[in-house]
């Protein structure tokens, strides 16, 4: 490489992770009669004293990231790791507001980006986190059938 | 040995295809300006140190990707709002042509991150 090429096209040693294929830890939000996918926004009602401190811990870091996994059953205020799906979305929290008059339930807007699956949970309180592997996409069949499944899904 | 920016972005140029993340991630605004000399593109993205971007031109596609982090927050901080997006992003923008021979050069300043792409005439 010529000397006038390295004054244009500049490149250092260091290069940005891809999640993909990583193992992370993470705060970990229980949603009850909820799965939030890898795609689009959802808006999130948080109240539950596990979720708000899992919530808090997210927004406390540089990236605002945080696990979501749907629990078995929603009777459970405080699901232990057992009643959660072991799948689940790795997601950003986006916007966050305190409600009106109450310091104890927060609204959040959460952005899916990738699959998860739950290796081990370190923590349970005051809040569940956990270690988590980023799982690779699947591979989809682009078939009608499972294009109308996909539509029927987000919408 | 790979010449280190003082600056510390990273642009590379590749005739390859450019694997995309996978996942949805968010996109910052972008202006594309015609010069006499080439394009230049001014990004939107306040708050993002030059070692977390990377930038790859690839024929007449460019695509600058990277982190926005929140290093504001500090322990014993808690928020009472959140509207800026910090995490990963992509955009990846195609540029009126090709710049086969072009000088590049990136400049980062009052929260923009500007491109100069020249043509080498």
């Amino acid at each position: 490489m010529s000397d006038d090429k390295k004054d244009n096209f500049i490149m250092t040693e260091h290069r940005l992770e891809n999640t993909e294929n990583r193992i992370v830890e993470l705060p970990i939000l229980p949603l009850r009669s909820l799965v939030i996918f890898p795609s689009g926004l959802s808006p999130l009602t948080v109240g539950r004293p596990l979720s708000l401190a899992a919530s808090e811990a997210a927004l406390a870091t540089e990236e605002k990231l945080l696990g979501v996994l749907t629990q078995r059953g929603e009777s459970e205020t405080d699901p232990s790791p057992e009643l959660l799906y072991g799948v689940g979305t790795l997601v950003v929290i986006n916007r966050m507001m305190r409600a009106p008059g109450s310091e104890e339930v927060l609204h959040l807007i959460v952005h899916g980006q990738e699959r998860i699956r739950v290796l081990e949970f370190t923590q349970q309180t005051p809040y569940l986190k956990a270690r988590i592997e980023v799982l690779p996409d699947p591979v989809r069949e682009n078939t009608p059938e499972v294009e109308a499944l996909r539509r029927n899904i987000n919408e | 040995m790979i010449p280190k920016s003082k600056k510390g972005f990273t642009v590379q140029k590749s005739d390859t295809s450019y694997r995309r993340p996978s996942g949805p991630l968010w996109e910052p605004s972008a202006d594309i300006y015609r010069t006499p000399e080439g394009v230049k593109i001014k990004f939107d993205l306040a708050g993002v140190k030059p070692h977390d971007l990377e930038v790859h031109l690839i024929n007449n596609t460019l695509v600058v990707r990277g982190v926005r982090r929140d290093s504001f927050i500090t322990n014993g901080w808690s928020y009472h709002q959140l509207e800026i997006t910090y995490s990963r992003f992509q955009r990846v923008l195609n540029l009126p042509c090709e710049f086969a021979n072009a000088n590049i050069r990136t400049e980062c300043a009052d929260g923009w991150l500007v491109i100069h792409i020249d043509r080498k005439d």
